[in-house]
């Protein structure tokens, strides 16, 4: 009964979300985004196994500075390097973020929202206690913190630092989706048929509680993104590859010395990333809702 | 509330004492010397065992096999390895101190050596044919080294430890210690102590974060009180667009863009400084505009959860006009969740300016926060971090006062 | 100046929602009077329209109400023309409502007598409210310190009381309610009902009852329309349509109701 139950509800969604125009439109983005880290993954991949240097990382200052030509469609940097070529790897480390910050804030999240809010008592204060240790930490300044203690200079600790506090929002959302759906008949009947605890979080309740964590991924991923992006400007994290917060840190004084196009191609891709993830986040939450209102 | 401050203390304790390998030489740097690491241990208690104990590893001596390769000892003159004996010989009349530095005085040690042969540690006796491990404790003003006289003394374990005066003598008793006396430890940067640091930079960072919270939660409110009234029609859904769209903006492009075209390009305001008010408009516009976005959204869905309930049916029933039930009926009610999401904004108004004040040089916790982190300042971090996360728990506590004056249906527990 | 018979009389009123595929007439052509000083049923179950025709009286229907037709005419002026502000004057004054349940019809936040004097104050001058208020509640029958009570601390059958003299409070001639007794304890419906057809005799009220409780309309009405998907299916004197219903729907549901005895074949 539950994994019907689970069918109808994101065919329904689906159906509701391709109404929405202007969340198809954020899915496009989200798709050519996403292809676009793939390319970038694939380049880096190349030249990694060659162990060849890469154009985008490659200094010609002849070529430097150069405003947005039929050669380099969105101009070079200072080093000489193609802007765009380096925006794309930008995509790709996004990605990487957003998407290792996930494996990490979700199982974590999803785990110990279903602990609590399915056996409740003692393990439910535990869990409770700690996410409310979790989240009385000062945001930035915390994942700043565990980033500056994680004994590895690069990604690792900007993976854990966003990770482990990305988790809180959705364990408490978990818990309380658990709460609901554990005093539903569908449930008593399951456990009045014998079938043991493990089985039925996992194969009854968790099914149903899926939309909310594709939807918390989705509206995590930009913010994960716009953390490694401010991470990274103040040199904690990436070193060496194009993230958007390094080109940031560079562009930022060259506009002020009139070079305009990295400054402003970055912050577009950028802004388009996270607004799209954004609106498509918030569609989904819509459209997976059962309550239809007005 | 009492839990939440234990976990908080324990979760800073993880994170400074238990994660890091090495947090000495990560505050410090490459270029220093031993002790100059285990002065910052002692003076932070991290030479001390986790949690309970009664000896304590020093930086002065590291443990050795002498079956391995390399190690301080290669250092040592008339030391040489033997492979067959697997053991580190001692030649005749010589004289090694093992330890990098001059231990403290007032500590005992205890050394844990496996050895054959004749010499003496420390001062006493060491004589056996046979392999034999004994412990020989020592002051820490005294001689701790090996001599050997007319044999030679083969090694093949050494070791060093420090005793503890007390069982109990942990780094979480000393940090529990150090909290309970309002100690928050020094600022290696500064060279000051960190409750001191906090204390200064209090006043510029409230003159930029009160400004921001007080007109961001009347713009905030009253646009979303718009978005409301006029409920799904085109200002509505417009206003909800514009809301996403300032959200998605990342921080340090506001920033940036508010720097260099308000201050640099078009002059209006002072790029950085904190001389006067003037200095603070900049920011203070920055830090409302960003924050507009998700506060619009989040006040509108209050407003509009509100605006579907059935007094507001009764209330229209009466013949009471559409504002009079938004502003009076809508809003009493909206306040009582409105008022948990602005007291508990408050703590994170600190922590929130990181970046506005490392911009615009405004010499605020945030700058204090942001130079600790890139300067590696643990203690300033670490302070930082934990009065974060007390203020938000009073500001829970508040929140829930707040909540029961507000709404006729909650007492106080 | 000749007093109109029937002081509400609504000519086939039609309310929809949505348009093309997806449009809904909730109300479809309904026709129906309340003359004065009767008390009048409209019933049928969830989803008949019931509630919208009535709310549909002084355009309340939600936003998205379309009001595609048909005529309400209220002491022989048509409501639907009215514009926002008349019948602002309208509501609670000469037409008011009372609502199905109690406990969340009322503002948490303020008092019993704050929104009871709201209730004055909008359409009456030179009041001396707090007598006002205490006659009132005098009139359910509720002590004068319910005024300072909070909704939450007041049961559900108090709480209806208390609408209903909110509703009182400027004498309308008409009086909508919209089942008022559907969420309320059985003994507490009684009490309620009992209320309600004493003061409409004692203030020559007119009053509109929705509800899907035959047992209230035997009780209170004296005649009866019976709605189905919008529209009237059935109507007559309550006597008449209770014993010899004619529309098998009406037939239907008076079946439904559960008897006490076995049915007797």
């Amino acid at each position: 009964m539950a994994l019907e139950k689970g069918q109808s509800l994101w065919s329904d969604a689906w159906r509701r979300l391709k109404k929405n125009r202007l969340a198809m439109l954020c899915l496009g983005l989200v798709v050519l985004f996403t292809l676009l880290a793939v390319y970038g993954e694939m380049v880096y991949l190349y030249h990694h196994a060659k162990d060849i240097t890469p154009s985008y990382q490659m200094t010609n200052l002849d070529a430097a500075y150069e405003a947005p030509s039929i050669r380099h469609w969105m101009g070079t940097d200072g080093l000489g390097r193609d802007v765009m070529a380096r925006l794309v790897q930008g995509v790709r480390i996004a990605y990487k973020v957003g998407i290792i910050t996930s494996l990490i804030a979700i199982p974590i999240g999803v785990l110990l929202g279903c602990l609590a809010g399915f056996f409740g008592g003692k393990v439910d204060d535990f869990i409770v206690w700690l996410y409310s240790t979790f989240a009385s930490m000062p945001g930035l300044l915390f994942i700043l913190a565990i980033a500056m203690v994680v004994p590895d200079n690069g990604l690792l600790g900007v993976y854990l630092g966003i990770g482990l506090t990305t988790w809180v929002g959705l364990c408490r959302l978990v818990r309380g989706e658990v709460l609901k759906h554990k005093e539903q008949t569908y449930v008593q009947a399951a456990k009045a048929l014998g079938i043991g605890s493990g089985r039925i979080m996992f194969r009854h309740i968790l099914p149903n509680i899926m939309h909310v964590v594709i939807v918390t991924f989705t509206l995590r991923f930009p913010a994960a993104v716009g953390t490694e992006v401010i991470m990274s400007y103040l040199g904690i994290g990436v070193q060496g590859e194009p993230s958007w917060g390094l080109m940031i840190d560079s562009a930022r004084m060259r506009l002020w010395q009139g070079m305009w196009w990295e400054m402003t191609f970055v912050t577009l891709a950028l802004f388009l990333l996270v607004l799209a993830f954004n609106l498509l986040g918030d569609a989904l939450r819509d459209a997976l809702d059962p309550r239809l209102n007005d | 509330m009492v839990p939440t401050v234990v976990g908080v203390i324990l979760l800073t304790f993880v994170l400074f004492n238990i994660v890091p390998n090495d947090l000495a030489a990560i505050a410090l740097g490459k270029n220093v010397t031993l002790e100059m690491l285990e002065d910052f241990d002692a003076q932070r208690g991290l030479n001390k065992p986790l949690f309970f104990g009664s000896k304590a590893k020093t930086r002065a001596y590291t443990d050795h096999r002498f079956s391995e390769g390399a190690g301080r000892w290669r250092n040592w003159s008339n030391a040489v390895y033997s492979a067959e004996s697997q053991a580190l010989v001692i030649q005749p009349g010589s004289e090694i101190n093992p330890l990098a530095f001059d231990v403290d005085g007032d500590s005992e040690f205890e050394w844990n050596i496996t050895f054959r042969g004749d010499g003496s540690l420390a001062g006493q006796e060491l004589s056996s044919e046979n392999w034999k491990k004994i412990t020989v404790r020592f002051q820490g003003s005294e001689w701790a080294g090996l001599e050997t006289k007319e044999s030679s003394l083969e090694i093949r374990n050494l070791r060093l430890r420090r005793l503890q005066s007390s069982w109990f003598d942990s780094q979480l008793t000393f940090y529990l210690r150090q909290l309970a006396r309002g100690d928050l430890g020094d600022s290696e940067y500064f060279k000051q102590p960190v409750a001191k640091l906090l204390a200064d930079g209090v006043l510029p960072s409230l003159s930029l974060t009160v400004p921001i919270f007080f007109i961001g939660v009347v713009v905030s409110i009253s646009l979303s009180l718009v978005c409301a009234f006029f409920r799904n029609q085109f200002i509505d859904r417009f206003l909800v667009v514009i809301a996403v769209a300032l959200m998605s903006i990342n921080y340090l492009i506001y920033i940036v863009a508010g720097q260099y075209l308000l201050a640099y390009k078009q002059g209006w305001f002072p790029v950085w400084g904190y001389e006067s008010a003037k200095y603070l408009i900049l920011p203070v516009l920055i830090g409302v505009v960003s924050g507009l976005g998700s506060n619009i959204r989040f006040y509108r869905t209050i407003m509009l959860d509100e605006m579907y309930k059935d007094y507001v049916r009764t209330a229209f029933a009466k013949g009471v006009s559409k504002p009079r039930v938004l502003f009076v009926h809508v809003l009493k009610n909206a306040m009582i969740p409105i008022i948990t999401n602005v007291v508990i904004a408050i703590p994170f108004l600190y922590t929130g300016s990181l970046l506005l004040e490392n911009f615009f040089g405004i010499p605020g916790l945030g700058y204090l926060g942001i130079n600790a982190i890139l300067s590696s300042d643990i203690d300033v971090v670490r302070a930082l971090v934990l009065i974060g996360a007390l203020l938000f728990v009073v500001a829970n506590l508040i929140t829930d006062i707040c909540y029961a004056a507000a709404d006729p249906r909650v007492k106080l527990k | 100046m000749t007093e109109e018979k029937n002081i509400l009389e609504v000519q086939d009123l039609s309310v929809h929602f949505g348009h093309g595929e997806e449009l809904v007439k909730a109300v479809d052509e309904v026709s129906f009077t309340v003359g004065r000083g009767e008390t009048i049923a409209l019933v049928g179950e969830s989803g008949s329209g019931k509630s919208i025709s009535a709310l549909a009286l002084t355009r309340l229907a939600p936003r998205a109400a379309v009001y595609a037709g048909g005529r309400v005419l209220f002491n022989g002026s048509d409501m639907l023309l009215r514009s926002e502000r008349e019948l602002r004057d309208i509501r609670g004054s000469q037409i008011s409502y009372i609502f199905q349940e109690p406990m969340v019809s009322f503002n948490p936040v303020f008092t019993i007598g704050w929104q009871i004097e709201e209730a004055i104050r909008l359409h009456r001058k030179d009041v001396n409210v707090a007598g006002e208020i205490e006659r009132l509640l005098d009139l359910v029958q509720l002590p004068e310190r319910s005024a300072k009570a909070y909704p939450h601390q007041m049961s559900g059958g108090q709480l209806q009381r208390c609408m209903i003299a909110m509703a009182l409070a400027c004498s309308p001639e008409l009086l909508v309610a919209d089942e008022p007794t559907t969420a309320l304890d059985v003994t507490v419906q009684r009490e309620i009902l009992n209320l309600l057809a004493d003061l409409s005799q004692k203030v020559n009220l007119s009053v509109l009852m929705i509800t899907h409780n035959f047992g209230i309309v035997a009780d209170l009405a004296s005649r009866v329309y019976v709605m189905q998907t919008g529209k009237i299916v059935e109507e007559g004197g309550t006597k008449q349509v209770l014993y010899e219903p004619r529309h098998d729907y009406t037939k239907q549901l008076m079946a439904a109701v559960p008897r006490l005895h076995p049915a007797k074949n």
